[in-house]
């Protein structure tokens, strides 16, 4: 077996210590005890019990999942388009999925929240489409340019219809993004679709490895690379409106993710896809931590501070020589 | 054994025409080497012949099929190319890029089967690249790397193997390195090999059959004794050439060079 899938039991072992770890600390902490509780002897009549249950366990379930997809379609994002810089939020998938869920909400109040994520995939998709046709995948200076002008519009525009038709309460925390409010409910029917996905993608790493290495590699190997590309596309942002649906417009996480990803274990996607999920499940269930610790700083300002530091040491540490 | 037949062959780019009527057969089993000036449609010509440029008149057939109407990945199994710039702007492991060559053998959401490791381990063994198999592109040198893309080429398992300026970039002990692996492989495998060379000497040594193109165009092509002259080099390539028989092997070998008109330098001192 390959040695890079050596850290595979330590990083799900993260996933469950951030688990506990975000479980206990918050606007207010609890010990290890009360936690475990929840988990192994749940009492609803035990007042921290019922915090934790109805209040914080979705709230830290959600950032971990919401981490674990936006992160994955930030890496596939970045393979396909075969730029550094792609993202959700840079390719303006998520001023899309953003802006379409505000338009759903003032055109039918009562949409379910299969609904929303509906809307939001439909928005994102079309934005997304729209981006990447006018920089035709290729070019890192257009498609921030791209990205970031259309993003620009599409929240202006959001905020106009948010004050026109007094939607602040209900608004304010999509575009500032964040892990609060989250419902088991949605939780439910989220996890299964996400898991799908990315086993989908999954399937297709070594397509996604074709794709990476360029189009002679792809048209001399015999790859459809239309075909695929469009796949993995519809994927990356199926996962990132879905995480837009949960937890608005989270920026940065998925660069920074695949890119600690892809300088400790290479370019190869049945790697990357795995660790990926995982590290950004990680961090953005932490970062939410440290949201709520800080009187709900904003998150986006959590996951730069502890994001950075890390990945200026790994830039300097490695360099351009990958692992 | 795989025959490819380039019929009326005309490619456009930019609508400047870079090929022109081309209609050749290649030699089943030998090694070919086009050679001609920069800008000629040496590479385009292999570019066309594996499908990454299409051309704009006239088909390529491989076993009188045309490529466009074949699958990509059985196009992929019969012709393989390595080309010039194989720059990688992500780094990998040598021996997962030389993993990539299977690709087109697999099935949609197939990975790789035993079979297909014992053939990337015997690509990796005949040109040597297997002493750093475990180690990334980024820290191989150029003749390393070299070996590392031919071992690619050669796991795809192609029986026509088009490579297109091969030992551009390396130096004169990793030319030859490269251009001995190509013809060892051919005569033990017996594959069609086709590739792109600038030096008229490792042309003749390395090749059964050579083809001189010159604006889009096959001037000449046939034994290499038979077609290289003077008047051909000083036509095509526009120099000074002497031709002679190297006493020693009995080939024709370019002995010695020079531009006709007087060189800058010379031009400066004289006025």
């Amino acid at each position: 077996m390959d040695r890079k899938w050596y850290p595979l039991p330590i990083t799900l072992m993260g996933i469950l210590l951030s688990f506990v770890v975000a479980m206990m600390f918050g606007t207010n902490t609890y010990t290890l005890q009360q936690v475990l509780g929840v988990i192994f002897t749940l009492d609803m009549t035990d007042q921290a019990h019922q915090i934790l249950y109805e209040i914080r366990m979705p709230r830290v379930l959600g950032a971990l999942l919401a981490g674990f997809m936006i992160s994955i379609s930030g890496l596939v994002l970045q393979s396909v388009t075969h730029n550094d810089l792609s993202e959700p939020s840079i390719l303006g998938i998520n001023a899309g999925a953003n802006l379409a869920i505000i338009v759903g909400a003032l055109l039918l109040p009562t949409l379910p929240f299969i609904g929303v994520m509906g809307v939001g995939f439909a928005g994102g998709m079309l934005v997304g489409l729209v981006i990447l046709s006018l920089t035709r995948y290729r070019s890192p200076m257009h498609l921030i340019l791209a990205g970031a002008g259309i993003s620009l519009l599409l929240y202006a525009v959001t905020d106009f219809l948010v004050i026109t038709f007094g939607l602040g309460q209900y608004v304010a925390f999509f575009t500032a993004g964040g892990a609060a409010g989250q419902s088991m409910s949605n939780i439910v029917l989220v996890f299964p679709i996400a898991l799908v996905l990315v086993a989908v993608l999954l399937f297709l790493s070594k397509e996604l490895d074709v794709l990476l290495f360029g189009d002679e590699m792809a048209v001399s190997l015999g790859q459809n690379q239309t075909l695929y590309r469009r796949v993995t596309l519809v994927l990356a942002i199926m996962l990132a409106s879905m995480a837009v649906a949960m937890v608005g417009n989270v920026v940065f996480l998925g660069l920074l993710v695949p890119h600690i990803v892809k300088m400790l274990f290479g370019n190869m996607h049945r790697f990357t896809i795995i660790y990926t999920g995982m590290l950004g499940a990680m961090i953005f269930a932490l970062s939410d931590m440290f949201a709520r610790v800080f009187n709900e700083t904003p998150v986006n300002a959590i996951i730069a501070v502890i994001g950075l530091p890390f990945f200026i040491y790994i830039i300097k540490k490695r360099g351009r020589k990958y692992a | 054994m795989t025959s490819v037949l380039l019929k009326d062959i005309k490619v456009e780019l930019n609508e400047r025409t870079i090929l022109n009527q081309i209609n050749m057969e290649l030699v089943e089993g030998k090694v070919t080497t086009i050679i001609g000036p920069n800008g000629c449609g040496k590479s385009t010509m292999l570019k066309t012949i594996s499908r990454i440029i299409s051309a704009k008149e006239g088909g390529v057939y491989i076993n009188d099929m045309d490529i466009r109407q074949m699958k990509s990945k059985e196009v992929a199994k019969k012709v393989g190319i390595l080309s010039q710039k194989n720059r990688l702007q992500y780094d990998v492991k040598v021996r997962d890029l030389v993993s990539f060559s299977r690709y087109p053998h697999l099935k949609r959401f197939q990975s790789l089967k035993p079979d297909d490791y014992k053939i990337i381990d015997w690509a990796l063994k005949e040109t040597g690249a297997i002493e750093f198999s475990e180690r990334m592109m980024s820290e191989l040198s150029g003749g390393q790397a070299q070996r590392v893309w031919i071992s690619l080429l050669l796991a795809q398992g192609a029986d026509v193997l088009l490579l297109d300026e091969p030992t551009t970039y390396l130096d004169i002990h990793h030319q030859l390195e490269t251009l001995n692996i190509v013809r060892r492989l051919n005569e033990q495998t017996k594959q069609t090999v086709v590739m792109v060379l600038h030096d008229i000497n490792h042309a003749i040594k390395y090749s059964d059959h050579l083809i001189i193109m010159d604006q889009g165009e096959i001037i000449e092509s046939g034994h290499p004794t038979d077609v290289l002259t003077n008047d051909i080099l000083n036509n095509v390539f526009n120099i000074n050439g002497k031709i002679t028989i190297d006493p020693l092997t009995g080939k024709p070998i370019l002995a010695d060079y020079d531009l006709f008109c007087q060189t800058v330098k010379e031009v400066q001192h004289g006025s």
